[in-house]
C-alpha cells in the first residue's frame, strides 16, 4: 500500500477541531517545555551521581544535594507537560503515532513501571542524600522536607538564650488566642504547637518578616555538618533511577521513530506479508544519534539551568555563596562540553534521515547553533550570568530541537505528499471557548503563583504576600476567575442537558 | 477495481490476558490514586481551614505528613498510571483513543490546565510550608482541591460519553458540549465524587496514627469516618439515577448478562468501607494504623474499583466510543455532523481483510489453501479486541459457542449471535458480524478448528 495513502487512510475519519497549523505550532511549543523538563531531570540525575562520586568536597556534596531535588520535581513537571505535546500529536500526527506505538505495544506499557521505579529510587536518593550531604542554605528554615521528623525537631531554644520572646516558652499553655496565622507559616505554627508554646506572637510575626535582625530572629533549625556516614555503593540507587529514565527515553524515542517509516509499517507488522505481529514485543527502528542527541542537550540545558540557579538564589542570605559560584562554574563548563556534542549528533541524525534540505531543519540547526556558540561568550557576560537570560538560550535550544523534530516529520511526510495541513476540519467553537475560558484562569493562577514563587524563594523567612498589594490584586482575580470557572461549568452544563 | 482501504490499526493481542485487561488495570489502579488525591485534596483544605478559622495550628503537622505522602503516592503511581491509560489504550484500541482525542481535544487541553496547576501545587503545598503565611496556605489549599477536582469533572465527561451520547444531539450537531454534557454525566460525577471522598478519608485514616496527642487523633478519626461515610451515602444516592440515565442495551446487559458475583462483589466493597468509617466514627480509638488502610485499599480497589471499571466497559459493548465505534475498530453508524459514515456496508461488500491495511497480502483474499489462517486473521480483527483466541483469558471463544465444532453450525450460530437483531437471537453487546461470505465461512472454520482443538485438550485433561 502506497505510504500517502495508509497515512491518509489512518486518520481519524472525526476530523479535527482546529486549523492544523495553530495545532502544530501548539505542539512545537509545548513539546518544548516539556523537553525542558525532562532535560533538566536527565541532566540533574546525571550531575547528582558525579557530584556524590565527589562528594568529599563540600562544593559537591551541595551540587548532589541540590540537583537531586531539581530532578524529582522536574520529573513531575516533565510528565504533566508533556500531556500537551501527547494529545496535539495524536490529532494531526495520529497515523504515526498510534502505529509507532501499537507496533512496540509492550514497551508502551512497560514505560509507566519503569518511570515508577526512576522515581522512587530517585526518592530514595533524596532522602539519603538530604540526611547526609551538606546544602548549599546553611541556615534555612525548613525548606525541604522529610516526612514524620516535625516530631523530633524542635526549636533550639538554647541558641540565643538572651531572646526575651523564647524565654517565655511554656510547654502547657494555651495559645490558640494570642498567634497570628495571616502572619506566620504553617511550618512555624506547626513547631509551635508541638511545644505547646505560650510565645509572644505579635512579636514573633514581626520577628518572622525580618530575619535580617539577627537579634529577634526566629532560630531556625540549623543545619549543621552532617554526622549520618556515607557509602560510596549507595551511588546505586541515584544510577538505576538514571538508567531507567534512560530508557524510558529510548522507549518514547522509539514510537517517535518509527512513526517517520509509514513505508515499513506493513511490512514490520505483516513480516512482509506473511504473518501479523500481534505481540508487541518488536523494535523495529532506533536512531541512535538522535537519541543520544537528546541526552546530550539534556546536560547542555541542565548546565545553563545551574547558572540560572545559582543567579536566582545568590540574594539571599542563608546561601553560601561560594558553593553558588561552583554551582555555576560546574553549569558552564557542562554546557560547553556537551554544546558541541549536542550539535554534532544533530547534524548526524539530520545527515541519515536526509532532512538537511528541510528549511525548517536547517533554521533549527542555526538556532541550536547559536545557542551552543553563545555559553563560549566570557563567562561573565551578560547571557551568562543573568538568570532569564541564561535560561533564554536553553529556551531556544528547545524551541529549536522542538522544530527540528517537526521539520524532520514534514520532510519526511512530505516525501509522500502527505502533509497535516489537509486534515478535514470542523471548527469546534465551543471547544475552543472551553478551553480558553480554562486557560485564561490558569494564566491568571499562575500569574499569582509564580511571582509568589519568586519572590519567596529569593528570601529565607515567610513571604506575607498580604503586604504586597499587587500580589494581593493577582490572588482575588485568580480566586474570581477560577469561582466564575465552576459556576459557568455547571450553570453551562445544566442548560445544554435541559435542552438536549 | 479501484481498492478500498479503510482506517483500521494492527491488532495488538495479549494471549490469555487480553489487551483489555491491561487498560483495565491500569486504569483501575489510576482510579485508586486519583480518587484519593481529590477527595484527599477536599479534605486536607478544610484541615488547613481549621487550623487558621478555627485556631487549630496542631493539626498542621498531620496537614503536612498528608501532602507529602499524597505527593509519594499519588503523584507518583497516579501521574504515571494516567497517562498509562492513555498509553494503554493507544496500543489497544488506537481508533477508539483516536476517536475521543479528535472530538474532545480541546476539552483535554482544558483538563491538561487542571492537571498543571495542580501539580504544581502539590510541590508548593509541600515545599513551602515554612515559607508562606497560613492564610496564604490555606488559600492554595483551597485552589488544589478544586483544580483537583476540576479534572475529574472534565475526565467524566468524556468517559459518559463513551458509553453514549445520550441523545441524539450530538450525531447532528456536532457540538462537542452536546457530547460532554450528557445525561450520565452528573449521576456518573456524583457518584464518583461521592467515592473519592471516602478514599480521601481512608488515606487520612492511615495517617491519622501519626498524631501524638490522642484526643486530637480521635477527634480527626470520627471527622474523617463522617465524611468517608457520607461520601458513599452521597455516592450511592446517585447510583440508581445513574442506572436510569444508561441506553437501554446498557441496561439490558446490565441485568442479563453482567454475573451477580460481579454485583455483589462492588457492593461488598462499598459496604465494608462504610462498615469500617461506621465503626471508627463510633469508636474511634480503634485507632487505625496505616497498615489496615493499605489493606482497605488494596481490597477496595480488587472487591469494587476493578469490577466497577469492568462493567462500566462491559456496558459501552459492542461500542468503544459514542455509540457508533465498534470496539473491533469498525464505524459502525453514521455521525452526519462530523461526515463520518457507517463502514458496515463497505467490509460487507469489499471484504474485512481486504479493506484492512494491517491484513498480509497472502491473507486478503480467502482460498481453501489459505481457509484457516484467513480465519484466524478474521477472528483477530474481529474477536480479538474483547475475546481470547485461547482456552483461558477474556471470555474466551472457545467458552462461548456452545462447543460447535461444525463449521456450518458455528456459521448459523454466529450469524444469529452477530446480527444485531435481538429478535433472532442477536445479542445487544456483540458487534453486527462484518465480512463477505467466504471471510464469514473462514472465521467459522478457524472458530470450529478452536472448539475441537478444546475439546480434544479437554478429553486429554481428563483422561478419558
Amino acid at each position: 500500500m502506497e505510504p500517502g495513502l495508509l497515512l491518509h487512510t489512518l486518520r481519524s475519519p472525526s476530523g479535527v477541531d482546529m486549523y492544523p497549523p495553530v495545532i502544530q505550532v501548539l505542539l512545537v511549543l509545548t513539546w518544548a517545555v516539556h523537553m525542558f523538563f525532562i532535560q533538566l531531570t536527565l541532566g540533574a540525575l546525571g550531575t547528582t551521581i558525579i557530584a556524590f562520586l565527589k562528594r568529599r568536597r563540600p562544593a559537591y556534596e551541595a551540587l548532589s544535594t541540590s540537583s537531586i531535588k531539581i530532578a524529582i520535581i522536574s520529573l513531575s513537571l516533565g510528565v504533566v507537560f508533556g500531556v500537551a505535546p501527547l494529545l496535539f500529536t495524536q490529532v494531526i500526527y495520529d497515523a504515526g503515532w498510534y502505529v509507532g506505538n501499537n507496533l512496540s505495544a509492550w514497551w508502551v506499557i512497560l514505560f509507566v513501571p519503569i518511570v515508577i521505579v526512576a522515581y522512587y529510587t530517585a526518592y530514595a536518593s533524596y532522602f539519603y542524600i538530604r540526611r547526609r550531604f551538606q546544602s548549599a542554605f546553611q541556615t534555612s528554615p525548613k525548606t525541604t522536607f522529610t516526612p514524620y521528623e516535625f516530631s523530633t525537631s524542635t526549636i533550639n531554644t538554647d541558641l540565643e538564650p538572651s531572646n526575651p520572646m523564647l524565654s517565655k516558652a511554656s510547654s502547657n499553655h494555651s495559645y490558640s488566642h494570642k498567634y497570628d496565622p495571616d502572619q506566620l507559616s504553617p511550618g512555624m505554627l506547626a513547631e509551635l504547637a508541638e511545644k505547646g508554646s505560650s510565645l509572644a506572637f505579635d512579636e514573633i510575626a514581626v520577628a518572622d518578616r525580618r530575619p535580617q535582625d539577627a537579634s529577634v530572629s526566629i532560630p531556625s533549625q540549623i543545619v549543621s555538618h552532617k554526622t549520618l556516614s556515607t557509602s560510596g555503593l549507595f551511588v546505586i540507587v541515584p544510577l538505576i533511577s538514571f538508567v531507567f529514565l534512560l530508557t524510558a527515553a529510548a522507549i518514547m524515542h522509539t514510537f517517535s521513530y518509527q512513526a517517520l517509516f509509514p513505508e515499513r509499517w506493513i511490512d514490520w507488522y505483516t513480516a512482509s506479508g506473511t504473518t501479523m505481529n500481534t505481540d508487541g514485543w518488536h523494535i523495529y527502528a532506533f536512531s541512535y544519534s538522535r537519541y543520544a542527541f537528546f541526552i546530550a542537550l539534556a546536560f547542555f540545558v541542565y548546565g545553563l539551568f545551574m547558572r540560572a540557579y545559582a543567579w536566582y538564589f545568590s540574594p539571599r542570605k542563608d546561601v553560601n555563596r561560594n558553593i553558588l559560584q561552583s554551582f555555576s562554574r560546574y553549569g558552564i563548563i557542562l554546557a560547553r562540553i556537551s554544546g558541541p556534542i549536542a550539535f554534532v549528533l544533530a547534524i548526524l541524525t539530520n545527515l541519515t534521515q536526509g532532512s538537511l534540505t528541510s528549511l525548517i531543519v536547517v533554521l533549527s540547526l542555526v538556532l541550536l547553533g547559536g545557542a551552543i556558540i553563545s555559553v563560549y561568550l566570557p563567562a561573565n557576560h551578560k547571557l551568562l550570568v543573568v538568570g532569564p537570560w541564561v535560561l533564554s538560550l536553553a529556551a531556544i535550544a528547545d524551541l529549536a530541537t522542538s522544530l527540528m523534530r517537526e521539520g524532520i516529520r514534514l520532510y519526511t511526510y512530505g516525501l509522500y505528499q502527505h502533509t497535516p495541513y489537509d486534515y478535514p476540519l470542523h471548527l469546534s467553537f465551543w471547544g475552543i471557548g472551553f478551553f480558553l475560558g480554562t486557560f485564561v484562569v490558569g494564566v491568571a493562577f499562575f500569574n499569582f503563583l509564580l511571582r509568589l514563587l519568586y519572590q519567596s524563594g529569593r528570601v529565607d523567612h515567610v513571604t506575607v504576600f498580604q503586604d504586597t498589594l499587587r500580589f494581593n490584586r493577582a490572588w482575588k482575580v485568580s480566586w474570581r476567575l477560577l469561582i466564575t470557572w465552576v459556576i459557568l461549568f455547571w450553570v453551562g452544563g445544566l442548560i445544554i442537558l435541559w435542552t438536549l | 477495481m479501484e481498492m478500498i482501504w479503510l482506517g483500521l490499526f494492527p491488532q495488538w493481542y495479549v494471549p490469555n490476558f487480553g489487551s483489555g485487561y491491561v487498560v483495565a488495570w491500569i486504569a483501575s489502579i489510576h482510579v485508586l490514586f486519583s480518587h484519593i488525591s481529590v477527595g484527599a485534596s477536599f479534605l486536607l483544605a478544610y484541615w488547613v481551614t481549621l487550623a487558621y478559622k478555627h485556631h487549630k495550628p496542631e493539626l498542621l503537622p498531620y496537614v503536612r505528613n498528608n501532602f507529602f505522602t499524597l505527593l509519594f503516592t499519588s503523584y507518583i503511581i497516579g501521574s504515571l498510571t494516567g497517562p498509562g491509560i492513555w498509553f494503554s489504550t493507544t496500543v489497544a484500541n488506537p481508533r477508539g483513543i483516536s476517536e475521543l482525542i479528535h472530538n474532545f481535544m480541546w476539552v483535554w487541553a482544558a483538563e491538561w490546565v487542571w492537571f498543571v496547576t495542580e501539580v504544581t501545587l502539590v510541590y508548593v503545598l509541600v515545599y513551602m510550608f515554612y515559607k508562606v503565611s497560613l492564610k496564604t496556605y490555606m488559600h492554595l489549599a483551597w485552589v488544589f482541591a478544586i483544580v483537583s477536582w476540576g479534572t475529574m469533572l472534565i475526565i467524566v465527561g468524556i468517559l459518559s460519553f463513551m458509553l453514549s451520547p445520550g441523545s441524539e444531539a450530538w450525531y447532528t450537531t456536532g457540538n462537542v458540549m452536546q457530547a460532554f454534557y450528557n445525561p450520565n454525566y452528573f449521576p456518573h460525577l456524583f457518584m464518583r465524587t461521592g467515592f473519592m471522598l471516602a478514599l480521601g478519608a481512608l488515606f487520612g485514616l492511615g495517617l491519622a496514627r501519626n498524631i501524638r496527642q490522642p484526643d486530637l487523633r480521635f477527634w480527626v478519626i470520627r471527622r474523617l469516618s463522617f465524611w468517608g461515610a457520607a461520601g458513599i451515602i452521597f455516592g450511592g444516592i446517585f447510583l440508581p439515577v445513574y442506572f436510569y440515565t444508561l441506553p437501554d442495551r446498557a441496561r439490558i446487559t446490565l441485568d442479563t448478562v453482567i454475573p451477580l458475583s460481579v454485583k455483589l462483589s462492588i457492593i461488598t466493597g462499598m459496604g465494608l468501607l462504610l462498615l469500617t468509617f461506621v465503626l471508627l466514627f463510633t469508636r474511634p480509638r480503634l485507632n487505625p494504623a496505616l497498615g489496615f488502610a493499605l489493606i482497605l485499599s488494596v481490597v477496595t480497589l480488587f472487591l469494587a474499583i476493578y469490577p466497577q471499571e469492568r462493567v462500566r466497559e462491559w456496558l459501552r459493548k459492542p461500542y468503544i466510543a459514542g455509540d457508533y465505534l465498534y470496539v473491533n475498530q469498525i464505524i459502525a453508524r453514521d455521525v452526519p455532523a462530523r461526515g463520518i459514515q457507517s463502514e458496515l456496508d463497505t467490509i460487507d461488500t469489499n471484504g474485512f481483510l481486504k479493506v484492512h491495511p494491517f491484513v498480509p497480502a497472502s491473507l486478503k483474499t480467502v482460498t481453501p489453501e489459505n481457509m484457516l489462517e484467513a480465519g484466524r486473521a478474521m477472528a483477530l480483527v474481529s474477536c480479538a479486541a474483547c475475546h481470547s483466541l485461547d482456552a483461558s483469558g477474556p471470555r474466551p471463544l472457545v467458552l462461548r459457542m456452545q462447543g460447535l465444532t461444525n463449521p456450518e453450525a458455528v456459521e448459523t450460530f454466529i450469524t444469529a449471535r452477530l446480527s444485531g437483531d435481538s429478535a433472532h437471537g442477536g445479542a445487544p453487546y456483540m458487534p453486527k458480524l462484518v465480512g463477505t461470505p467466504e471471510e464469514i465461512k473462514a472465521l467459522s472454520l478457524y472458530l470450529a478448528h478452536l472448539n475441537q482443538r478444546y475439546a480434544q485438550s479437554s478429553l486429554t485433561a481428563t483422561g478419558r
